[in-house]
């Protein structure tokens, strides 16, 4: 008997951290996903300014703006339980 | 070793200290990691824009007005996010001040729970640090590209701007979420 409770015992802390290691796996993704989209976005934005003519500081500037509403987008539609790393 | 310390329940000092002071030490562990996690990778981006300075050393002016010009806006992102850090924890200081030492005699004691709130605690550290790790490995990724492709201004510097403010934000929810655990396992009964 205490040795089955000590199995089930193992068997909960393995799953626990394989869990967890899956969670901290799918946010990494996630943030670097979300990085990777916004960073090639703003990019774009930052070209389409300079062939533009808008002078290189203005153009790091309203680039920045718009990442910062972008990244505020895209950590509104990650769900939260992946920046806390906390179960649901 | 974390499944350990929720079995066993909080230690015998911590478990014996008033409620008003397991709650100050458990949030000011969390803001000094906080504090830590947020110069430790500020350091690391500010290390990464003097590498891509450094490439740029050679391009015309303007590429180089850029790079001082991303250095000034990184240098904001790390004084708002510095300063956003020490409001919130005056301000949580001035919380518990007010909810445990002005309470009127009318309104009944807070059930003390240390349990959950060392597990809030410990899971809040796990979170600070894991998103710490991913935004320096990250950084680090991006610091080898930069090695490996050369400098293709401005990419580098946008990506630098855009990992580092979401790094702040995303630290700010993260404290955001610990502070209303905190106000759910302290809140009136």
């Amino acid at each position: 008997m205490k040795e089955a409770s000590g199995d089930d015992y193992t068997t909960r802390r393995v799953t626990t951290r394989t869990s967890y290691l899956q969670r901290a796996l799918q946010a990494t993704l996630t943030i670097w996903l979300s990085l990777i989209v916004v960073s090639i976005v703003v990019f774009g934005l930052s070209e389409s300014l300079r062939l533009a003519g808008v002078e290189s500081n203005s153009n790091l500037l309203i680039t920045f703006m718009v990442a910062l509403v972008l990244i505020l987008l895209a950590l509104w539609l990650v769900p939260r339980s992946l920046l806390t790393l906390k179960g649901e | 070793m974390m499944n350990n310390v929720f079995k066993s329940g909080p230690g015998n000092w911590y478990g014996h200290l008033p409620p008003p002071l397991q709650l100050l030490v458990a949030m000011t562990l969390v803001f000094l990691l906080a504090f830590g996690a947020d110069i430790l990778l500020q350091r690391v981006v500010e290390l990464f824009l003097a590498g891509i300075v450094e490439q740029d050393t050679f391009f015309y002016s303007a590429v180089r007005q850029q790079d001082a010009f991303a250095q000034n806006i990184l240098a904001l992102i790390r004084l708002i996010s510095f300063l956003a850090l020490a409001v919130s924890f005056v301000a949580m200081l001035a919380v518990i001040y007010i909810r445990f030492f002005r309470r009127s005699a009318s309104v009944p004691a807070f059930r003390p729970e240390p349990k959950r709130l060392l597990r809030a605690t410990l899971l809040s550290f796990r979170g600070i640090a894991t998103v710490t790790f991913i935004f320096l490995a990250v950084t680090a990724i991006y610091e080898l590209l930069l090695r490996i492709v050369g400098n293709q201004p401005p990419f580098f510097l946008l990506a630098t701007l855009v990992s580092a403010a979401m790094y702040v934000l995303i630290l700010a929810y993260v404290l955001f979420d610990y502070v209303h655990e905190c106000r759910i396992i302290y809140r009136e009964p």
